[in-house]
């Protein structure tokens, strides 16, 4: 039972694209352990592998194009690589569902929205209740995500982007999952509306006692949501910990003290905003020993080299050479 | 509970296919094929209702007359009254065109979406084998699967479907590649929606646009085809009306009286064109990039 203190558990995961010649490495062995009722965070630029990894805990990476290479993917204590494609599809949507970032495309066009919200019930309708119990259901779940239930007949279309991202969590929320994948859920919303969805998100999770991973590159979002963060580059988790770790001075991996550096501080005065030099790596070539290297500002021989090993101090892990040694980290 | 959120506004309604209808009703040509095709749907179905089967085969009359009050399209070298074999007629034209149309649509349709959807191996094999089918020329084929079966209106039906299948696949097929990729598909996954019920809920509906437009222009060709194999013999036998072999049995007659081919190729060429009009005006409609 002592597992099943943990909702989803991912160790080790590696994940591969492969195409005719190349083959890209879009997750390269990424722990981390989501505890019942928490939020995980997972920051990182666009194609770090947040959502590669949140599309690997599903099993929904592309048919034959993407696959796990390494680790294992356990959710409340079973290891979804020994489920069948049909026992899956009831884990989807019952244990683990999922918000897309767009809502503008993640909805049916030609689909009523509470016919959209009724096929997840009806899927996973084990009770057998009966097609006015799940009219209800949906009029329930509407209502829950603030949109009145008359407006169960219409279209996406005749919604406004704001609205269509209540629906999606709607959808994704029917059936009461254990666990929330929300994969940047504001990123294509406007800042007002952002903080209502996000909002919604926060008291959804905290009705129904859900776990949820939570992936974004706002690391305003992720303090405010979160209570352990990831901080992802080039596939793996350069440093992890809880929220306060992660933003409190200290030790921190010289790619999160560049993603810090290159938000706008209000207090601080400063007149340029710091960005991190250079691009990703690209992910079919990545560099040998430390993947952050070609663009760390404290860059020895020894990061081109070797690979840095996991660090780890209560829970909060780095993986640089600068702490390998040392107590402290040298702060700049 | 409705009551809970003053700021509910009744939103206009604009639904989807109303616009779809109105650009279709600004459409004049297909307005015309649409009227068209409705005055001829109603003189064939009123025709075959009030005039019995039987006067298609009434020898009675003088051969070669021309058109008169009481035979309106005249007669024919052994005396039949032409009006009603164009008449009846149309029943065996029509049924051929719609039903090889509708019946190679849906299967082209669900081989296509299977091959779109999963892609990989399955949908190599199969698109292999419809691109050995498509290098075969379609009048070849047909003559070859009729000659193989048999003549008749049912092995043409036959034959004129599995030539229609292969482009109909091709089609639907890059239709659903373009939906697999689209994030609602995606999204059911997430919930747990089995391959079979995406493809049947989601995909397929949402490539049924494409797919109207194809069968209608699919519908005139296959008439026109049904009209040629009848014509070359393959399909309707003497003395069974049907335009194309009415065509082909009087053609030796075209200087003496050319009524006898021009009234069952009238025929022909407005049912085509008419539902080639609509075919267009529904593509115009439908395809949201012609929006005005």
């Amino acid at each position: 039972m002592a597992d099943k203190k943990f909702a989803l558990e991912i160790e080790d995961l590696y994940v591969e694209y492969v195409s005719d010649e190349t083959v890209v490495r879009a997750v390269n062995g990424v722990s981390f352990k989501l505890e019942k009722g928490k939020t995980v965070g997972l920051v990182g630029e666009t194609g770090a592998g947040k959502t590669t990894t949140a599309l690997a805990a599903m099993r929904l990476l592309p048919d034959r194009v993407g696959k796990m290479a390494g680790g294992s993917i356990r959710l409340m204590g079973d290891d979804i690589l020994a489920l069948s494609e049909k026992q899956m599809n009831m884990v989807r949507g019952e244990l683990i569902s999922m918000i897309f970032q767009d809502p503008m495309t993640a909805l049916n066009p030609i689909m009523t929205v509470g016919k959209q919200i009724e096929e997840s019930l009806k899927l996973h309708n084990s009770a057998g209740r009966s097609h006015e119990e799940l009219k209800k259901r949906v009029d329930e779940v509407l209502e829950l995500v603030g949109i009145p239930a008359s407006r169960r007949d219409e279209y996406p279309m005749q919604f406004s982007g704001g609205m269509k991202q209540r629906v999606v969590i709607a959808i994704a929320l029917a059936c009461s999952p254990d666990i929330l994948i929300a994969d940047e859920p504001t990123t294509a919303l406007d800042v007002t509306i952002q903080a209502q969805v996000l909002e919604l998100i926060k008291q959804m999770q905290q009705d129904m006692g859900m776990s949820m991973l939570m992936i974004t590159h706002d690391l305003g979002i992720v303090v405010r949501n979160c209570d352990e963060v990831g901080i992802m580059y080039a596939g793996q988790l350069v440093e992890y910990g809880t929220v306060e770790q992660i933003f409190s001075p200290g030790a921190h991996h010289p790619y999160t003290e560049g993603l810090f550096g290159s938000i706008p501080k209000l207090r601080s005065g400063q007149k340029r905003l710091v960005p991190i030099e250079g691009l990703m790596p690209d992910p079919t070539d990545l560099p040998q020993g430390c993947k952050f290297s070609p663009r760390c500002p404290h860059c020895s021989e020894r990061c081109r080299q070797q690979e840095p090993p996991e660090i780890e101090r209560d829970g909060h892990r780095l993986k640089c050479f600068l702490f390998s040694e040392e107590g402290t980290a040298s702060d700049q | 509970m409705t009551n809970q959120h003053p700021e509910t506004i009744k939103f206009k309604k604009v639904s989807q296919s109303r616009d779809i209808l109105r650009r279709f009703l600004k459409n004049r040509p297909a307005i015309g094929g649409m009227i068209i095709l409705c005055l001829l749907l109603i003189l064939f179905i009123g025709g075959c209702i009030l005039i019995p089967e039987q006067r298609c085969y009434d020898v009675s009359g003088t051969p070669f007359q021309g058109p008169s009050a009481e035979h309106w399209f005249g007669t024919d070298h052994i005396g039949r009254d032409v009006f009603a074999r164009v008449v009846h007629g149309s029943k065996i034209s029509m049924t051929i065109g719609i039903g090889s149309t509708v019946i190679s649509v849906a299967l082209g349709s669900l081989i296509g979406a299977v091959c779109g959807y999963f892609g990989g191996r399955v949908d190599n094999i199969i698109m292999r084998f419809f691109d050995i089918i498509m290098c075969i020329p379609g009048m070849l084929l047909i003559i070859a699967l009729v000659a193989a079966l048999g003549i008749g209106v049912g092995n043409l039906l036959i034959a004129m479907i599995v030539s229609m299948v292969p482009g109909t696949v091709r089609f639907v097929r890059s239709t659903v590649l373009n939906l697999t990729d689209m994030e609602y598909i995606q999204c059911a996954k997430t919930y747990g929606t089995g391959n079979f019920t995406i493809i049947v809920r989601h995909v397929l509906p949402n490539a049924l646009g494409p797919i109207i437009i194809l069968m209608a222009s699919n519908v005139a060709a296959a008439i026109m085809s049904a009209a040629s194999f009848s014509f070359l013999g393959f399909g309707v036998q003497p003395p069974t009306p049907e335009w194309g072999a009415m065509v082909a049995e009087s053609r030796q007659y075209m200087r003496q009286a050319p009524h006898l081919t021009i009234f069952p190729g009238l025929a022909i060429v407005i049912a085509a064109m008419s539902i080639n009009l609509i075919g267009d005006g529904l593509r115009d409609a439908l395809d949201p990039r012609l929006k005005d």
